[in-house]
């Protein structure tokens, strides 16, 4: 039995891809000029609704099922799908700005962008493997198309041959293991399996699925050593893309890892602290180290995503309540602080660009708007007070220390200190004067400037005052917790 | 009262980004009008805090996070509130003496946004809000060297601005476990004090903190090893930088160990005191010799800054009441004099667009109050009585006598070297034939004036009345407590009659303090 009310909001989701993609059949040109804006203010209508409650769940601390128990919906579901909305709205918004709104294909990116959207939302609710299998690749499918989009570049073909060979190959992976965590559990529902995992850790055959379970994730979240693909396809996908895989596939994949560690596979978690924790603490300092190098902003955002990864990882490895509310927090604070770091990069050139950090020379100069958002962003990534970055790192040390022990918070300070470095050389770029072939810039549009403040005061509000989505996020980890 | 002082700046560097203000020098008066209100406040709070006889003034709590045993709570204890008033002192100097060649808005509003988080630093009795103010300051310090800084001022940004955040994150996680390993689930300072004394750390895990917050606040003062980022910073750094930098920011180090680290963490400060000791000797020499050698004024200033701050770390090694008294005063007189040394080098740099020693000799027939104003700065600088380094140090000699009886003495050889390279550069710079690059210099214009000599006349009423600023019962119990709760067992030295009997007193260390065993 399947109830459609719990499933209200991702039915709304639905509705709304097919609306633009009818509205693209029959609308005229002239009356698209605020797709992306009507869009964008729907779905971040639906992520209020859904922050309070969306009529679905009475307390924080309930729990309402359906689909034969495949599909629950918590307080720690309710989070995801905000955060889904949330992302997604500002996917949809770079997107109104490049390719822009009257350029063919409009629509459909937009309709792609909702349907990874939907996946995450489905992915938060999902409660066994197959809704947790198909929900994943509903998100794979549309970003396989959103790397690839721009398919008279060679380098964005590259970039989606890459992520789509990589990601089957994760995919079967995870196939894989799900296979074998079926065949020792003998059920689909997660329930079923953590009683399994809590009567017969020594099941050589629930190990390695679950091993294999993790190794498909981290493939999703770039974690060490599955991250190769990352910088490829980063630097191959047009920023908007790129927007889609750091702020909605990534925290997808933390999210359904928290929901496997914290619920799952909870009675092995002495099983896979140790693992998950040098994996974050790798993770870190590859991400720190590796972008060190790097001359184009997009590759070096794909690092700055590793060493965030590893951030994560590092709060997952802390097996409390606290560790699951920091990476929450996280996650928020990079929504956040990436997000205006891709608005100014949106802002700063047109499609084809290949944002080579000299590009940059001369932002401050020629639009202290969008320089404003760009060092805004990488303050907030590098975690500078009173930005919600800080906040977070503060959170994840803590339970690195609290829990994983010094080798690990050495581990977070070495990977941090080198992100450091190379965002001030994206700054440095940024306010140094122009260089000759720079191009010039495009005004910037409401739209964008709209996503712009509305980012920064989020940053500001979550970094200074976190009691603002703290209550939200401990209900959230109590839920998953259980 | 405390927030006040600590939102004015930021609301005045909100207005001057927001209001239409084209001209220059109405920018610098919005910045200066906001600082002498400061300063004002600041005195009030400085007196406040010498009035409440070692406990907090001006205490105020709100609930932040409690989740997390983090809140809002302000107040200022003796050290904080002499802090608080040096940092508006030279904030203020600095808004009159710096004359950015562009985007003078900007440059003052960053200047403020500096002395807001500075002073929310020194005020604040909670470790979360103690470190997020001292950070916040950090950003605007770099966006000055980078925009506003000399020609090497590309790498001098990114060098301080990564040594300084990489020690802020050590000094996180210091004290976050510090935080974690007391057990007490709060931030709170005066209660994490408590609960400390009632229920110490493992000697173990308190020597490893100690080192973290050693490093970490050891990075933020340009402890030796870890100074590399000074010299090229306060040398390209434009006036506003440096004076606030040099003058109030670097204090912060200083201070959270004496606020933070040894009080909190008592045996932890015993394993480590007394490599601190070699390394504070060590510091004043070296970087003493180094500045002997320097050419460009300005970074012949930075090595003499660098050189100084040992003496502050020499004092916190030993910990006897009478060098904690000397350390207190010491940050007050270090901070005035580095800051009117900075203002007058800047003037060097962007008035007269010479900074090498070598080619600006005779300067005092160009401009007599520069020259008269660089000489007290000199004198200041190697511990001439009447200034208020003379006192500091004097204090921190007699107490380290006890204690640290070698590095003290290699520490006394310190000031002879500081003879050496200020007299050198009185010498050089402003003595002799006039150079041909300085034939058509001016003087200090009456801006500049005005913020060199209230800073020398800062450090001359500090040093014939050191008790104005430190108080009358001033000593390690007190001050250390002036940041809340528990008295340590040495008992204070109660000095009595003007300052002169007080040096006496302070003279013989060994009869009267309890030397830290």
């Amino acid at each position: 039995m399947i109830h459609p009310s719990v499933l209200r909001l991702e039915l709304a989701v639905v509705g709304l891809m097919l609306a633009v993609l009818l509205g693209d059949a029959f609308a005229r040109k002239a009356s698209r000029r605020y797709w992306g804006a009507a869009v964008a203010a729907a779905l971040l209508a639906l992520a209020g609704y859904a922050a309070a409650g969306a009529g679905i769940l009475p307390n924080a601390s309930a729990r309402v099922f359906t689909a034969e128990g495949g599909f629950l919906v918590d307080a720690f579901a309710l989070w995801v799908k905000v955060f889904a909305l949330v992302a997604t709205a500002v996917c949809v918004l770079l997107t109104s700005r490049t390719p822009g709104e009257d350029a063919p294909g409009f629509a459909e990116q937009v309709v792609l962008q909702l349907g990874v959207g939907l996946g995450m939302m489905v992915l938060g609710s999902a409660r066994d493997l197959i809704s947790f299998y198909v929900s994943l690749e509903l998100m794979a499918i549309g970003l396989y198309l959103l790397v690839a989009w721009r398919k008279e570049d060679p380098l964005s073909l590259e970039a989606g041959v890459k992520y789509l060979v990589y990601g089957a190959m994760a995919s079967a992976i995870l196939l894989y293991g799900m296979a074998l965590v079926y065949g020792a559990a003998g059920s689909l529902e997660f329930g079923i399996i953590r009683q399994a995992a809590a009567t017969r850790s020594d099941s050589i055959v629930l190990l390695a699925g679950f091993a294999l379970l993790l190794a498909g994730l981290g493939f999703k979240v770039s974690a060490v050593p599955f991250h190769w693909w990352t910088p490829d396809a980063y630097e191959g996908a047009p920023v908007p893309s790129m927007a889609a895989l750091s702020l909605l596939s990534k925290p997808a994949g933390f999210i359904i890892l928290a929901r496997l560690l914290f619920d799952v596979f909870w009675p092995l978690h002495a099983m896979w602290q140790g693992p998950v924790a040098w994996a974050g603490a790798a993770t870190l300092l590859w991400g720190g180290l590796g972008g060190l190098s790097q001359t184009n902003l997009k590759r070096l955002l794909a690092y700055s995503g590793i060493s965030h990864s590893g951030f994560m990882l590092l709060a997952l490895a802390s097996p409390t309540r606290s560790g699951v509310a920091a990476m929450l927090y996280y996650l928020l604070a990079y929504l956040l602080s990436a997000g205006l770091v891709f608005t100014a990069m949106c802002g700063a050139a047109g499609p084809g660009a290949r944002y080579d950090l000299r590009d940059l020379s001369g932002l401050g100069r020629k639009s202290p708007w969008l320089a404003g958002a760009l060092l805004l962003g990488l303050f907030g990534l590098g975690g500078i007070p009173p930005l919600a970055g800080f906040f977070g790192k503060l959170l994840v040390i803590r339970c690195v220390v609290s829990e994983s022990g010094w080798g690990f918070a050495a581990a977070a300070v070495g990977g941090a200190v080198g992100s450091l470095y190379y965002y001030l050389v994206v700054v440095k770029a940024a306010l140094s004067p122009e260089e000759n072939g720079a191009p010039p810039i495009a005004p910037v549009g409401r739209s964008l400037r709209a996503l712009t403040a509305a980012l920064a005061f989020g940053l500001l509000l979550v970094g200074a005052w976190p009691a603002s989505v703290w209550g939200a996020l401990r209900n959230a980890a109590e839920a998953l917790c259980q | 009262m405390l927030t006040t002082l600590i939102i004015l700046p930021l609301a005045a560097a909100l207005f001057l980004l927001a209001a239409p203000v084209r001209n220059a020098r109405l920018a610098r008066a919005v910045a200066a009008g906001t600082m002498s209100l400061e300063t004002l406040l600041a005195t009030v709070c400085l007196n406040g805090a010498l009035a409440a006889g070692g406990g907090l003034a001006f205490e105020t709590r709100r609930a932040w996070l409690p989740d997390l045993g983090i809140g809002w709570h302000l107040g200022v204890g003796r050290l904080g509130g002499l802090l608080v008033f040096l940092t508006a002192l030279v904030g203020f100097s600095a808004a009159l003496v710096a004359r950015p060649t562009e985007r003078a808005r900007f440059h003052h509003a960053l200047g403020l946004v500096i002395v807001g988080g500075m002073v929310g630093a020194f005020v604040a009795q909670d470790l979360f809000f103690f470190y997020v103010f001292h950070e916040f300051a950090l950003i605007p310090t770099f966006l000055l060297i980078w925009i506003w800084g000399g020609a090497r001022r590309r790498e001098a940004a990114m060098k301080i601005t990564l040594y300084l955040l990489a020690g802020s994150l050590v000094l996180l996680v210091g004290l976050l476990a510090l935080v974690l390993a007391s057990g007490a689930g709060t931030f709170d300072l005066p209660e994490l004090r408590a609960h400390l004394a009632a229920h110490p750390i493992s000697n173990d895990l308190q020597a490893l903190i100690f080192l973290l917050l050693l490093i970490g606040f050891g990075t933020l003062v340009s402890l030796v090893p870890l100074h590399t980022w000074a010299p090229i910073g306060y040398a390209e750094a434009p006036p506003l930088a440096a004076m606030l930098h040099a003058g109030a920011g670097k204090k912060f180090g200083l201070y959270g160990l004496a606020v933070v680290a040894f009080p909190l963490l008592p045996s932890g400060a015993a394993v480590w005191k007394g490599t601190l000791a070699w390394l504070a000797a060590a510091q004043i020499l070296y970087a003493g010799y180094i500045a002997m050698r320097q050419d460009d004024l300005r970074r012949m200033l930075a090595w003499a800054s660098v050189s100084h701050m040992g003496f502050g770390f020499l004092a916190l090694a030993a910990g006897t009441p009478t060098a904690m008294e000397g350390f207190a005063l010491f940050l007050f007189a270090h901070g005035v004099a580095a800051a009117a040394g900075f203002a007058l080098a800047g003037f060097c740099r962007d008035a007269l667009g010479v900074c090498s020693l070598a080619r600006m000799g005779g300067l005092a027939q160009r401009a007599p109050f520069a020259a008269a104003a660089f000489t007290m700065v000199a004198l200041a600088g190697f511990g001439v009585p009447g200034f208020a380094n003379f006192p500091a140090e004097l204090m921190i000699f007699a107490g380290g006598l006890g204690p640290w009886p070698a590095p003290t003495i290699l520490a006394l050889w310190g000031t002879v070297i500081g003879a050496v390279y200020f007299l050198r550069a009185v010498q050089r710079g402003f003595l002799g034939p006039l150079a041909p690059a300085l034939a058509q210099a001016a003087d200090l214009d009456r801006g500049r004036r005005v913020a060199v000599g209230l800073l020398l006349a800062a450090s001359l009423a500090a040093g014939f009345l050191p008790r104005g600023f430190l108080g009358r019962d001033a000593s390690i119990s007190t001050l250390a407590s002036g940041l809340g709760g528990v008295r340590s067992a040495a008992p204070a030295v109660v000095m009595q009659g003007g300052p002169e009997a007080r040096l006496v007193s302070a003279g013989r260390p060994n009869v009267q303090d309890p030397v830290s065993r």
